[in-house]
């Protein structure tokens, strides 16, 4: 073959990657917005952070292994540029002890109201720790398997499973707190775990 | 298994994480323990009411007009390449010229192969290969071209004899076809994806040319018709390539089309090149 077949095969598809990007990232973006609205608790700045994590993740898309989990890839990109953000605001917090002990400490769990609002719920995820909230929304909302998440973190599997289990107990503590304010009531008690 | 171990269990159980053995267990004590049972049937609902509100709150819903802005600018960007080459071919024509064949050489070494053997799914391997080896070169780029140009144009990295033999192979064929408006800028060797390119980089009248060898003997461009000269637009800059004792050459400048292409037939049938490249 020619070098003019050769080079003349390549040059005129030069703008393919943008078709196998398109294919396989852009339609997670209601995912990783959803994440993103967790992570920044505003909608503009989730607006922000999803742009630049979709145009990051379109400069990296070499790394990108086909048949893995694009989502996961995506939203692992979204959590690195979310740390970095945070560095810059000065608001990287890391899981504290107090934070570890209140966990250990719910050691009845409390009952789990049932006539709760969808947006009580959310709220009360919403006041969960960082790091706790994190993992909680990646395996319970996302559905990530531990080892996603522990590579979307970047922490070993055996802190998301601890992480996952405290930040639950906490979740129900609140969501108890919540149904007492508002009176709300018929939960069923769950024993310690 | 015993109510303690399953509660260890509980969590992981929910998740679907256990193994299949495990899970055997888990579902042998769950049928025989009320108590469990009624736990982890809340745990459950637990999961399933976070996620259902979640996913039907609207306050965490996508503006469908952010996706279509979102979408329309990922597709510019596709089309600029990167959005950053836009600011260097301003800033850095020096760097974009270096930046483009740096791309297309790694590009068609890492290509060839499977074009000239026509195995596997070639257009699915070769967008894959021209990414790859697009977005690799930027780093290169980043270390070659931007870092060093102070430096280089400057002069404070001296130009090693075998560059400078290098450079005078080139600009002798150059400034017999072409003209004597050439000055050299730099001439060094770059280091990209386990081969070594030599590059020089050459100015006339404020145009920059990069002339870019790659090093290693190519079994595949021997298969190359002599002469053949090749030449494209990219990214503004006009590329021409053609391969010469068993080695691929590219011309990239932002010189007209005639120009460049006038350059690399120069340098297609008087370059000599020296020894150690």
């Amino acid at each position: 073959m020619g070098a003019k077949s050769l080079l003349g095969k390549w040059l005129k598809l030069e703008e393919d990657p943008w078709h196998a990007f398109d294919a396989e990232a852009t339609r997670w973006i209601p995912d990783v917005f959803r994440v993103a609205v967790w992570l920044t608790r505003d909608r503009d700045d989730a607006e922000d952070l999803v742009q630049e994590t979709m145009i990051q993740a379109m400069r990296s898309f070499h790394r990108y292994e086909p048949g893995t989990n694009c989502r996961a890839w995506l939203i692992a990109i979204l959590h690195n540029l979310n740390l970095k953000r945070l560095r810059k605001l000065g608001r990287v917090k890391m899981v504290d002890s107090l934070e570890d002990e209140i966990a250990e400490t719910i050691m009845l769990e409390p009952s789990v109201p049932e006539n709760l609002e969808d947006k009580q719920i959310i709220d009360a995820l919403s006041e969960l720790p960082d790091a706790f909230k994190s993992v909680v929304i990646l395996a319970d909302i996302e559905e990530f398997s531990y080892k996603e998440i522990s590579q979307i973190l970047d922490v070993p599997i055996g802190t998301v499973m601890s992480r996952l289990s405290r930040g639950r107990k906490i979740l129900r503590q609140q969501l108890a707190q919540v149904a007492r304010e508002y009176g709300v009531g018929g939960g069923r008690q769950l024993t310690a775990g | 298994m015993n109510c303690a171990e399953f509660r260890e269990m509980s969590e992981a159980y929910l998740n679907d994480e256990l193994l299949v053995e495990t899970n055997i267990q888990v579902f042998g004590h769950l049928e025989l323990c009320e108590k469990c049972r009624e736990d982890f049937k809340i745990r459950k609902e637990l999961r399933y009411r976070i996620r259902k509100a979640a996913i039907a709150s609207d306050d965490l819903a996508v503006d469908p007009a952010f996706v279509a802005r979102l979408s329309a600018s990922l597709r510019e960007h596709a089309a600029n390449r990167q959005p950053a080459w836009s600011v260097w071919f301003s800033t850095f024509r020096l760097a974009a010229a270096t930046l483009a064949i740096m791309v297309l050489a790694a590009a068609a070494y890492l290509v060839a192969p499977q074009i000239f053997t026509g195995s596997g799914d070639l257009r699915a391997s070769v967008i894959r290969t021209l990414t790859e080896a697009s977005l690799m070169a930027i780093a290169q780029h980043d270390d070659c071209a931007v870092e060093k140009m102070e430096m280089w144009t400057s002069g404070s990295v001296p130009i090693t004899p075998a560059g400078q033999a290098l450079a005078t192979a080139v600009l002798g064929p150059v400034s017999e076809g072409f003209d004597k408006n050439f000055r050299l800028t730099h001439a060094h060797d770059c280091a990209f994806e386990g081969r070594i390119f030599s590059h020089v980089i050459l100015d006339r009248n404020g145009h920059t040319i990069s002339v870019f060898i790659d090093k290693t003997q190519s079994s595949e461009l021997n298969g190359i018709e002599p002469g053949i000269l090749v030449s494209e637009k990219q990214q503004g800059l006009q590329v021409a390539f053609f391969a010469k004792d068993g080695k691929g050459i590219f011309v990239i400048s932002d010189l007209p089309e005639s120009e460049n292409m006038s350059l690399a037939r120069s340098l297609s049938g008087s370059l000599r090149l020296p020894a150690r490249v």
